[in-house]
Parts: structure tokens; sequence; C-alpha cells
């Protein structure tokens, strides 16, 4: 098992005022190593923090998450820049590339932080560049590339550190119909590597590219749906009824 | 109604914005008016050389408008660039640019009203307070500085001009642009910038020719009409500097991986060379801001500071007595005079020098030509003369001398005067019981020689060339220590003799010929010249009095730089934080720790912290050796005491830019972290 989620429950609580707000509750789940996994919900139903949480990002109230033997919720502040660098991919959905930096640094940039030598940085993206083809783009700059480019370039920088897990936060969700499905192809085609992926998103059709997807409502995960061997097409028709579900009756 | 409303709504809602903005103006009005009600206040006229000194706030004023139109241009684009949005917003929701430019005109015209009621209103405040130091500077207490509207009125109107420019200006810029484009953000991208080597070429020859010329100076009337050739050259050139090498240097940089490549490195690096051509007028600013700070007040406390030295260096004695003749005729009739109206002059130094020769030195060879460069003047010194003041013996042959340069520098082993030559035997650097300075603002050189007889010749030679009716003689100066009544006593008596080489002194009835030790036309020369009279009280007073003028002047046109810079880097780190927010918020994500954000903003904002401050004191470095040949032109040669003020002068600026640089960085870090 790569990833274990255990009774994940996140409180916001605004500073001036007693008023709860509950993001996340009891959240469990685990992922297997080469799993590609979509966890869909409405905006508002926490995925985002619960991806935010896996990121590191966020520490929750309670629970754990544990990626590879190691609880994530336990790192020291100080410790976490180092640990999202050599252990997480991430992928977002305004890509966030850094304009002051050409294509090819943009994609060096989290092995630069790890003090990585030149050599093995310029190996691994000769490696990247036929799969993701970014050959042509690498000496551009971002603010040259279209929307789709650039989510190629950010999936190039979410990969060269060889990451354990890659997350990825609404990654189609700045880009055109077109631009989504050769996205999408793509991260199935990584996915079939091996590498294992997280996907937040509350497009059925971006999560009828996962194996698996994790419905999430309210805080809480309350279904979820296997691909197994169908069409992406079959599958997005089950999600979509699976949500139109969720939206009509009240989980409470 | 509905647009003045809405213009004071904006500035109102949008205050983060204004108030840089609205700042600069004020204290830009303020420091303007202070000069002016200086300037126009009554009791100028009483101060002693009020003419020069007038002057001198007259040319502040000057300096200090052109400076305040190019700030209040630079505040305003900046502000207009960050109100792009707004404008835009307003244009899609249906007002028509004509109707923007009325709103952005009511604002300024707002921003206008309020400068002057508040500039008006601190200035009186402050004039009180800015007139006990100028007072305490000058050393009198009789000045009484007034409010004056006719100051207000001035200063007013030259402000109205320099809003009406902007008013125009923000007429354009709203016209120019599409609303697409008025509502898009600035934040374009933009291509990594070429390096153009012929432009970094040009930047480095135009400084190398600016320092040359700094170098190459030779006398105070040189650097006065180089100054500003040479300051043109600098300014060009670190414009280009910053526009090309710093991109060149980056990019060298970025070529070597295994510099770049590395996490400090390649965040800075690529940041500056994204920055580099944006910035590159930004930093020119600053460099030049903060090296005219540095010239402003080291030349001005320098000059201050150096007057007791100097007079102390000139007057060997509290009164110095000059007669046009020869020292044994001078003392025999200076005694005569004194004792007869009972005077006592104490410890009295005397020595004969030849009559001036004033030419230019080329290679040894004096040439009868008025050229500014490097005018000197030549005094010839006897032997025997040498040796009564230092009581050392000397041996020189007929045809050898040895050289004094007492202003100036002197390296020739021969110098020739007409067709006399003369073998440098010895060149010597002081010359005891003798003043090493003089109120020439050209080189002084004194040439020791044998006897009179080799002198004589050449004073006829420069007399003839000269074209004067008058023989060339010698003149003798008397430095003796007198009380301030006998003193006086002894001025007036003196100013009815009038005399002339070896003439017979004559005494006459009326003293009206002034007494200044330079007037010395044909005709009053050949009627012969009352003996020259100066007091070291009555100099250190008029020197005071001007430098402390100049040093204040110094004082506010510096202060006034530093206010500058200090807003420019405001709106640099501003600008800066909001886009660098995005990219830090990156970093984080990407995996950068705080600490290491934090290390990495400081390494960039110290580079950014260092440059103007290193190039500046680089450039100050050349100035410098201008600004000892300037301040020289008005007496002084000190080279320490010039050094120590101008290395205090630097390190208290660093200081401040320093304090201002901490500051506004917070600024920068609030953006960033936010």
């Amino acid at each position: 098992m790569l990833l274990q989620v255990s009774h994940l429950q996140k409180i916001f609580q605004t500073r001036f005022s007693k008023e709860k707000t509950v993001a996340l509750q009891d959240v469990s789940f685990s992922v297997e190593e080469g799993e590609y996994i979509a966890i869909m919900g409405e905006s508002g139903s926490g995925k985002t923090t619960l991806l935010n949480t896996l990121a590191t990002l966020d520490k929750p109230t309670l629970g754990s998450v544990i990626l590879n033997g190691q609880d994530l919720t336990i790192i020291k502040e100080n410790k976490l820049a180092e640990f999202r660098r050599t252990h997480l991919g991430f992928i977002f959905q305004d890509f966030n590339l850094l304009d002051t930096l050409s294509v090819r640094d943009n994609i060096f940039l989290p092995l630069v932080l790890g003090r990585q030598k030149v050599r093995i940085m310029e190996q691994r993206l000769e490696k990247l560049v036929p799969k993701l083809n970014i050959a042509d783009l690498l000496n551009k700059q971002p603010f040259e590339l279209s929307g789709g480019q650039k989510q190629r370039v950010a999936i190039a920088r979410a990969l060269i550190t060889q990451p354990e897990l890659v997350l990825a936060d609404e990654p189609t969700a700045a880009l055109d119909f077109k631009n989504s499905e050769g996205l999408l192809a793509l991260l199935e085609e990584i996915n079939d590597t091996g590498q294992t992926i997280l996907m937040v998103t509350h497009s059925a059709i971006a999560a009828s590219h996962a194996k698996r997807v994790l419905f999430i409502k309210d805080g809480r995960i309350f279904h979820q749906l296997y691909r197994a061997n169908r069409e992406a097409s079959k599958f997005m028709q089950e999600i979509s009824m699976t949500m139109t579900n969720l939206l009509g009756t009240e989980v409470r | 109604m509905f647009y003045v409303k809405l213009a004071s709504r904006n500035i109102r809602q949008s205050i983060s914005n204004f108030l840089p903005f609205g700042l600069s103006s004020v204290v830009m009005f303020l420091m303007n008016l202070m000069i002016a009600t200086i300037l126009f206040s009554p009791s100028l006229k009483k101060l002693p050389g009020a003419g020069n000194f007038a002057m001198l706030l007259g040319l502040g004023l000057t300096v200090l408008t052109v400076f305040a139109t190019i700030f209040m241009i630079y505040s305003y684009r900046f502000l207009l660039k960050r109100r792009t949005k707004e404008f835009g917003l307003y244009n899609i929701l249906g007002l028509k640019k004509r109707h923007i430019v009325r709103i952005s005109i009511l604002e300024l015209m707002m921003m206008f009203l309020a400068t002057v009621v508040a500039g008006t209103v601190l200035g009186i405040i402050l004039a009180k307070f800015l007139y006990l130091f100028l007072i305490h500077l000058i050393g009198e207490s009789y000045f009484d500085l007034q409010w004056s509207p006719l100051a207000v009125g001035i200063v007013t109107a030259i402000f109205a001009c320099i809003y009406l420019l902007l008013m125009i200006i923000s007429n354009i810029s709203i016209h120019r642009q599409s609303s697409l484009e008025l509502l898009k953000n600035a934040s374009k991208g933009e291509k990594e910038p070429k390096s153009r080597i012929i432009l970094a070429l040009l930047g480095l020859v135009s400084l190398a020719i600016g320092y040359y010329l700094a170098v190459t100076v030779v006398s105070p009337l040189d650097a006065l009409t180089k100054f500003f050739i040479a300051v043109l050259f600098v300014i060009f050139g670190t414009l280009l500097f910053y526009m090309s090498f710093t991109i060149w240097l980056l990019k060298r940089q970025k070529k070597n991986k295994n510099y770049y490549y590395q996490p400090k490195h390649f965040i800075t690096v690529s940041g500056m060379l994204y920055r580099m051509k944006q910035n590159a007028v930004g930093l020119a600013n600053i460099t030049i801001l903060v090296t005219m700070t540095f010239v402003t007040l080291a030349t001005t406390v320098g000059l201050f500071s150096s007057i007791n030295g100097f007079l102390g260096d000139y007057f060997l004695r509290n009164t110095l007595i000059n007669v046009n003749t020869t020292q044994q005729r001078s003392i025999e009739f200076i005694d005569q005079v004194a004792e007869k109206n009972g005077l006592a002059l104490n410890n009295k130094i005397v020595y004969e020098l030849s009559n001036r020769l004033t030419g230019a030195m080329n290679d040894g060879r004096f040439e009868n030509k008025q050229n500014l460069a490097n005018l000197t003047a030549v005094n010839f010194m006897t032997a025997d003369t040498y040796t009564q003041l230092t009581g050392n013996k000397i041996h020189l042959r007929e045809n050898e001398t040895i050289a004094y340069p007492a202003v100036g520098r002197f390296h020739e082993s021969n110098v020739r005067f007409w067709n006399h030559t003369f073998k440098v035997k010895e060149k010597i650097s002081e010359i005891r019981n003798f003043p090493s300075t003089s109120m020439m603002a050209s080189n002084w050189l004194i040439l020791i020689v044998n006897s009179k007889e080799q002198i004589q010749p050449i004073l006829d030679d420069a007399s003839k060339a000269a074209g004067n009716r008058y023989k060339m003689g010698y003149d003798t100066t008397i430095s003796a220590d007198l009380t301030a009544k006998d003193a006086k006593k002894f001025q007036k008596v003196l100013s009815y003799y009038r005399v002339n080489g070896n003439d017979p002194i004559k005494r006459i009835n009326d003293s009206e010929t002034k007494i200044e030790q330079d007037d010395r036309g044909e005709a009053k020369t050949i009627a012969g010249m009352p003996p020259t009279f100066e007091r070291y009280d009555d100099m250190h007073e008029q020197m005071t009095s001007f430098a402390g003028g100049f040093l204040f002047i110094g004082l506010i046109l510096g202060f006034t730089f530093i206010l500058g810079t200090a807003l420019i880097i405001y709106y640099k780190q501003i600008s800066e934080g909001e886009q660098d927010k995005r990219s830090f918020e990156i970093l984080q994500e990407v995996g950068l720790s705080k600490d290491e954000v934090r290390q990495t903003i400081r390494s960039q904002v110290l580079l950014v912290f260092f440059l103007p401050i290193a190039v500046a004191v680089v450039h100050f470095g050349f100035a410098f050796i201008m600004i000892q040949k300037l301040i020289s032109l008005f007496g002084t040669t000190r080279f320490n005491l010039l050094l120590l003020t101008s290395i205090g002068t630097i390190a208290v600026v660093a200081v401040i830019y320093y304090l201002i640089y901490k500051q506004t960085s917070r600024a920068y870090y609030r953006i960033v972290e936010r």
C-alpha cells in the first residue's frame, strides 16, 4: 500500500467566532501503488482541503496520512518543503509556471532546489521529452505557450523528481475540450508506466479516465466506483448518474 | 459635480496608491519653498557676500525645480500604471475616454490644491526651524526669516506648470491605450532580454571617457569646465551599463550550468535577468541620485569643514600685509609707519617674491596664454630669502632652480621661460614659514633661484610679452600678529600710501582706491598701490558665511536626493513585490521552504541594494578627484580632510540608504508573504 488515509478530520474555525466549519469528516481510504484515483465532488465539498492535506500544505485536525510508511501529518514545518520536493509531484489548475524561467528551467526547478547534479537533471529531462512531446518548447518562455503546452510542461516538472505520488488539482479546468482530452490521455499513459496519480476534479469527463473514482460530499467519502476495463465514455455515464443521485438525495 | 465626486472618492479609496505620489509632491513643494523663502527674504541682503549667496540659492532652486519635475513625472507614471485597470473598467462600463481624462485631471487638481495647502503650512513651520539651522551654519544672528507670499506664489506657479505637464501626460497615456489594453494587467510576459554587446561596449566606453576626464583634470578651473561633460558621460554610461552590461554578465552566469543550477543562484540570476530590462532605468536613477547625494554632501561638507585648515595654511600670522616693492624698502616703510602711529607688529615673518607671472605651463615651458585648463601662477624666490625663512643654506648654480609646487603638480626636469632655461635640481613639498596655499584658483609654482640677476631678465621679457608699460619687480609679504584695534587703525593709515616698485612711496590725501588684492589694473599699478591688508578674522567670517550657505543648500539638495531615492526604491519594491508574489507562492508549492524563500529574497534584495551603492561609490571615487580640484577653486587643498569628510558622508548616506531599503523591503515582504 502506497498511501493510507485514516480518519482524517479538518475543522476550520475563525479566530473571533465560535462557528466551526467542518471541511473533512472521518475520511479514510487507501491508494495502491500504480493506481489512478479521481476524487470527485462539488465545489465546497472538501476535495480541495483533502488535496491540500495530502500535499502537506495544510495540517488536519485529526487523523493521519501515511505515505510509504511515513506519517505526513507529523513532519516538522521546516522539513515539509523538502518532503514535497522529493516525494510528491504537483499539477495545478493554472499551471503555476514561473514567468522568469525558461521552460527548461521551469522543469528543472524542483531538482535545482534539491541540489541535483546538472548531468542527472539533463538525463531525466531527456527521458521525459518524447513522452510529453515538449522538445520544441524547451527554450521558450512560458508566456509563449498555449494552455495545453503549459500543462504538459507542468507535468514534466511534476514527473522529473520521480515522485511516489502525483497530485493533480483540476488539471483540465483551464483548458479547452480538445486540450483536455489530450491531457487526460497523457495522464492515462503516464499512469500506465506505473506512476501513481491522485486527481481532484469536479468534471465527470476528467474523472472517467481514472481507474477508481471516490465521491466526496460535505467532507465525507461515501461512495466509490471502479472503472475495471470499461471505456472511458461508458464509465463517465455511470459517474454522471452517481453524481446526479448524490445531488438529488440529501445524505444527512 | 459627478466627476468631482468620483475623483475625490478615487483618491480616498486608493489612498495607498495616491499617498506616495502626494508625499513626493508635498516634499518637493516644501523643499522648493524653503529655498525660495530664503532667496526672497529681505534680510538676505544684509548678509556679507549676499550676491554670491543669492546666486547659489538661485542655482539650488533651479536644480530642485528640474529634479522636482522629473521626479513628479516618475511618480505620476507609476500611479497611472497602477490604475490602468481601474480606468479600463470605467471605459468598459460606459465612460468615454474624454470623461476618464476629466476624472484624472480633477484628481490631479485636487492633489495640486492639497499640495499647495499642506506645503505652505508645513513650510511656515519648517522655515523657522531651518532658519535657526542656517543661522547656526552661517554664524549670523540678525537674519530674520519671514514667511513670504512672493516665495509661495512663485513655487505655486512652478508646481502649477508641473501639474499641467502631468495632466498632459495623463491625457496622452489614457488616449493611447485601447480599453482592452487598459483592462488587461500590465503583467504581460516578457522575452528574456538579448545581450547587446554594442550597447555594453558603448556604456563602458562612455563610463571610461567620463572617468578619464575626471582623472586627467589638472587644475581647479579645468575641473569646472570638464565637470558637466564628465557628468553627462557618466549618466549615459550608467544607464547603458545597467541596460546591457549587467544583462551580458548575468547571461554569462546563466551559461555556466554548474553555477546557475544552484538553488540560490538559480532564482536570483533568472529573476534579475528577467527584471533587468524594465529596471535598468530604475537602478540607473537610484545610482545617479545616490552619486549626486554623495557629491553634493561631500563637496559642501568638505568645503565647510576645511575653512579653518585652509586659513591656518594661508595665514602664518593673524594679519598679512603685502607691499609692492622689495623687502628692504617694505620693512623700512612699514616699520616707520607703525612706529609713527604707535602700533605693535609681533612675531613678524617677512619674505620677498618676484611679481607673479600668470600663464600656461606646458611640458616645462611657460607660455603667455591665459588657458583655463592649465593656468599656473609662478613666483620666483631668491636663495637668500629661502635661507632667511628656513635657516637652511642652499647652493644653486646660475641655471639651476628648486621647484616648490604649492598648488598643483610639477614633474618636469627643466623649466623654460622664453629663452631662459633652468634645470630643476630638486622638488620640495614645503617651505617653512611660507604659506602652502593661495587664494588664487590656478596652480601655484614657486621657483627658488640663485639671485635676482637670473630673475630680472625673465620679468622684463614677461612684461614685454604682456605689453605692459610698467616694469615688473618684487613684492614683499609681512605676516605679523596685531590686535584687532591696531589692525583696524593700521589698515586705514596704510590706505593713504601708494607703492610701485622702486618709485618713491607717496602719501596721498584720499584713500578711495579700493584695497583689494587682485585689483591690479595697469593704470593703478603705475600710480602705485596701497599695501594690501588681510585679516584672519575677516576672511574667516566671509568664508564661513559663503561655505555655510553652500553647505545649507547642499544639505537641502542632499536631503531631497535621498528622499527621491527612497521613493524610487519604494516604488520599485512595491511593483516588484506584486510581480513576485505569485512566483514565491509557486516556489513554495514546488518545494521551497519559507526560510529558503526568505533567504532567496534577501540575497536578491541585497544584490539590488548593493549594486547602486557600489556603482555610486565607484562613480564618486572618480568624482572625488574633480571635487578636490573644484573645492581648491574656493581655496581648499587639504586632501586628507576632504577624504575623511567624503568617507564620512558616504557612510552616513549608505546607512540612511540601508534604513530606507530595510523599511521598504518590509513592504515587499508583506506583499510577497501575504
